[in-house]
């Protein structure tokens, strides 16, 4: 049994370790990582030893100092942590191209295909383990399975500083017995309707039916497919920032009416679209977000399985997402829509002339007028109508 | 000047040591079996005590055994079958007892490593066992303590995070990749990392007996994974300790030896 190649770099409190390894006074010291100057500072990162005592992230300052009076409170030092967030990328690079940035200390790296080079992917995993350790000071936990999210969940468990390499016959085992708040994509939120429902472990997610997938919420299916430690996401290199294209309009003044919207994300529609044509690339999902008058905010989205890139076809899954996302029958502040699973959409070769050629010469037609003299040099009749 | 960090406690050896056929390998052919232990702690560091799984120990052997020793080594020993293989429910108590009283010397002279609790692959995670877990960590929670599950379906956060709150160490074991083995892993959950090399005899793993299920010669290439694992558990634990159980034809000294000088060359010890 060979283990997967889809490795997860987990350097859980990145920011505590740094400062722990600049300063060996902290080593079994209790301490945080919190902005000291903010009036509600709250806790960014913090030792084990705080852990133990109660403290967490995200929990505001003076309530940690309540639970453990002789913590010790470091200021955070961005410019550190980001240096060392890029090194951990180039030392992921030298490995394979195929690196991906998943949040702070998070990376995942393919290694099929490398094993000629640096041996099987446990061997690889164990050179990079000591790679990271020698040349920033980290013990990171890793896990290798044949996915992200299996991946994911591995490092979870094996927290922190572990390693755990999982051939495919061993993925379901080990995560169905797994907390279900160890599978990515459930939140507190979530977590909270699991416990009504008695779902406590992984497992119990991954035997829900169809129908009951549903009945959790918009991404129940897709979170009970994970936890059946299905995930076909590839490993994705692309910089974080060119994974998604947004964009957003501020209303003024508020609206509820449906024609307004729809003019208003046809043009975002236009923007974002000539921005990923220009680098030959096309999207798959389509995501809104609404403000209201009184600062709720809601959200929609769809997807299509292949990637498109003509503004027809983009504003067809904006819609969609936009009517999703409109829930409320309140006065609309702000619309967002993002643009996400990016991938290059170069020319379809056809051995005859497709259905919808004369659209892509149209699109093609006014994307060099928007290049040349820009985007508001055509517009659309009812676009020009609106903003009139 | 700076002083140089200190080498992490390190240590490698094997499960068992009173083996005949070890002659001409590890101990000088013709010796007696009463030199085998001061033998061995010529080479080695630490020896982990099985005899204590067939036997419940008693006190004054282990001080014998304990004075046999030539060079000072650390003793890790393995808990009685009554307390992991075969309980009974009515008398587990009385063996901790007796296992306790047997193995005080060992504590009392700050030469006992840890206690291994070694579980079969028929402990399943499932409530009577895991109170019965619990039971026992509690019961022997004055021993350094590690345990070492056969089944696969213990590794889960819960009991990880369980072994962190109680200090007891979870052993990696190196076997066979087979489903319903443990998986390929490191981690460490207390001041104690604890590895056991069972051999990777896959053809005999589920079909052999006691003796042909471990027999197994590690490769150097093997091995040489080992290393930065070792070098990656030592900064989490205060000591490191790594037991050859492929006891067959003298391959556990010998691949025990052969890990020792990949570390030693790593500059690990």
């Amino acid at each position: 049994m060979s283990s997967g190649t889809i490795l997860h770099v987990n350097a859980v409190g990145i920011m505590a370790a740094l400062e722990e390894g600049l300063d060996r006074s902290l080593r079994c010291r209790p301490f945080v990582v919190a902005n000291l100057d903010a009036p509600r500072s709250v806790v960014l990162d913090l030792s084990p030893q705080a852990h133990r005592e109660g403290l967490r992230r995200g929990m505001v300052l003076s309530h940690a100092r309540n639970l453990c009076r002789d913590v010790a409170v470091m200021a955070p030092r961005p410019e550190l942590y980001a240096a060392a967030e890029e090194r951990l990328w180039r030392i992921g690079l030298e490995y394979t191209p195929i690196v991906e940035r998943a949040g702070r200390g998070h990376l995942f790296i393919d290694l099929c295909g490398t094993s000629r080079l640096f041996g099987a992917p446990e061997d690889a995993a164990q050179k990079l383990r000591r790679d990271i350790k020698e040349e920033i000071g980290l013990s990171p936990s890793i896990a290798l399975s044949t996915n992200k999210t299996v991946s994911k969940v591995a490092t979870r468990v094996f927290r922190p500083a572990g390693f755990v390499a999982l051939s495919p016959n061993e993925e379901s085992g080990l995560i169905r017995m797994q907390p279900v708040g160890l599978l990515p994509g459930v939140g507190p939120v979530l977590l909270g309707r699991f416990g009504l429902l008695d779902i406590d472990e992984i497992g119990d997610l991954a035997d829900l039916s169809e129908c009951e997938a549903h009945a959790i919420g918009p991404r129940g299916p897709e979170l009970v497919t994970r936890a059946r430690g299905v995930d076909t996401s590839p490993v994705d290199p692309e910089p974080p920032e060119r994974r998604s294209v947004s964009g957003e309009v501020v209303f003024e003044p508020d609206t509820t009416d449906p024609e307004v919207l729809r003019l208003r994300l046809e043009g975002l529609v236009t923007e974002l679209g000539f921005t990923l044509r220009k680098e030959g690339r096309g999207a798959k999902r389509a995501s809104v977000e609404l403000g209201y008058t009184d600062g709720m905010r809601s959200f929609g989205t769809a997807r299509i399985a292949r990637v498109v890139a003509r503004d027809d076809e983009l504003a067809s899954i904006a819609k969609t997402a936009l009517e999703s996302a409109r829930k409320r029958r309140v006065r609309i502040r702000r619309l967002e829509l993002r643009l996400s699973e990016i991938e290059s959409a170069g020319p379809e070769l056809d051995l005859f002339e497709p259905k919808d050629a004369k659209l892509s010469k149209l699109q093609n037609a006014l994307d060099k007028i928007h290049g040349r003299f820009g985007l508001a040099a055509i517009e659309s009749c009812a676009a020009l109508a609106v903003k009139a | 000047m700076t002083t140089p960090e200190p080498l992490p406690d390190i240590r490698i050896g094997t499960s068992g040591y009173d083996y005949p056929e070890w002659e001409g390998v590890l101990y000088p052919k013709g010796i007696g079996r009463k030199e085998y232990l001061g033998s061995y702690s010529q080479v080695f560091g630490s020896v982990e005590l099985n005899f204590s799984y067939y036997g419940m120990p008693k006190a004054e052997n282990v001080r014998t055994l304990m004075a046999r020793t030539r060079k000072p080594i650390d003793f890790s020993i393995k808990a009685n079958q009554a307390l992991t293989h075969k309980v009974d429910p009515a008398t587990w108590q009385d063996s901790v007892m007796e296992f306790s009283k047997g193995i005080a010397p060992l504590q009392e002279d700050g030469q006992l490593c840890a206690v291994l609790l070694e579980f079969p692959y028929s402990f399943h995670y499932q409530d009577n066992e895991r109170r019965y877990l619990d039971k026992i960590l509690k019961a022997l929670s004055s021993f350094p303590l590690v345990v070492e599950f056969r089944g696969a379906d213990w590794f889960n956060a819960r009991v990880i995070d369980g072994l962190k709150e109680r200090s007891v160490g979870l052993c990696s074991v190196d076997v066979p990749r087979l489903e319903g083995l443990p998986p390929l892993s490191d981690l460490v959950t207390s001041d104690i990392a604890y590895v056991r090399f069972h051999g990777r005899n896959e053809a005999t793993w589920w079909n052999g007996d006691s003796g042909t299920r471990y027999e197994y010669l590690y490769s150097k290439d093997e091995l040489s994974t080992w290393v930065p694992r070792l070098e990656a558990m030592s900064t989490q634990a205060k000591k490191v300790r790594g037991y050859f159980n492929n006891h067959r034809r003298g391959d556990a000294p010998a691949n025990a030896k052969e890990l020792v000088a990949l570390a030693t060359a790593a500059k690990l010890i």
